[in-house]
């Protein structure tokens, strides 16, 4: 699954280290999630997309052939 | 978290090891069980006193850093540290069933006796059934 995590975390000026604190997961988990090789938990999902004030979607790419 | 547990857990291992050098000091000529007991007991002492120490400083260290505390809380929470460790124990656990029937194929054609063999088969249905078990028992709860 691809995510845009890393281009709205950056547009938002905020450092791995900050939203791993935020979410209260490690910083390799947030690197993991945006290099795609981690896909989250439904309810990390929501925490990422709360935080940011999005919506799961905007931020994680459904995409079909997996 | 309190160090009281892991104190006494430290000092069954201090007592469990004394026990097992006095024995060893007492006993001149040993016969049957009390020939491996001593070292048993001070193997386990030996054991037990390490996981008492390293957990009663453990303790103690967070006490003093509730950073430290902090990040290590978040590091055992987290979910991908999770499902890495639950996939490194399904490997493990898939990589045993292999290595136990090998180990027990080998004991058989060397001839071993039943003694030995028939627990140790015993041992191999019950990790193979109570898998099979708590499958089951998942499979209703989720």
């Amino acid at each position: 699954m691809k995510n845009r995590l890393e281009e709205i975390r950056k547009q938002q000026g905020i450092t791995q280290e900050e939203l791993a604190s935020v979410l209260e997961v490690s910083r390799q988990t947030i690197g993991s999630l945006e290099n795609g090789r981690y896909n989250p938990s439904i309810l990390l999902a929501f925490k990422i997309a709360r935080y940011f004030g999005m919506k799961i979607e905007d931020i994680f790419i459904y995409e079909e052939d997996q | 978290m309190k160090s009281t547990k892991y104190l006494l857990i430290l000092a069954a291992g201090v007592l469990l090891f004394a026990g097992g050098f006095i024995l060893l000091r007492l006993i001149t000529e040993p016969e049957g069980m009390m020939k491996a007991l001593p070292f048993i007991l001070i193997g386990i002492g030996c054991g037990t006193f390490g996981y008492g120490l390293g957990e009663t400083v453990r303790i103690i260290t967070l006490k003093k850093r509730p950073d430290l505390a902090k990040q290590l809380a978040i590091e055992t929470n987290d979910e991908r540290n999770q499902a890495i460790n639950n996939l490194a124990k399904a490997k493990a656990f898939d990589i045993t069933i292999y290595v136990f029937a090998a180990l027990l194929l080998a004991f058989a054609l060397m001839g071993t006796e039943m003694m030995v063999i028939i627990p140790l088969v015993v041992g191999y249905l019950f990790i193979v059934c109570f898998r099979i078990y708590y499958q089951c028992r998942l499979a209703k709860k989720m």
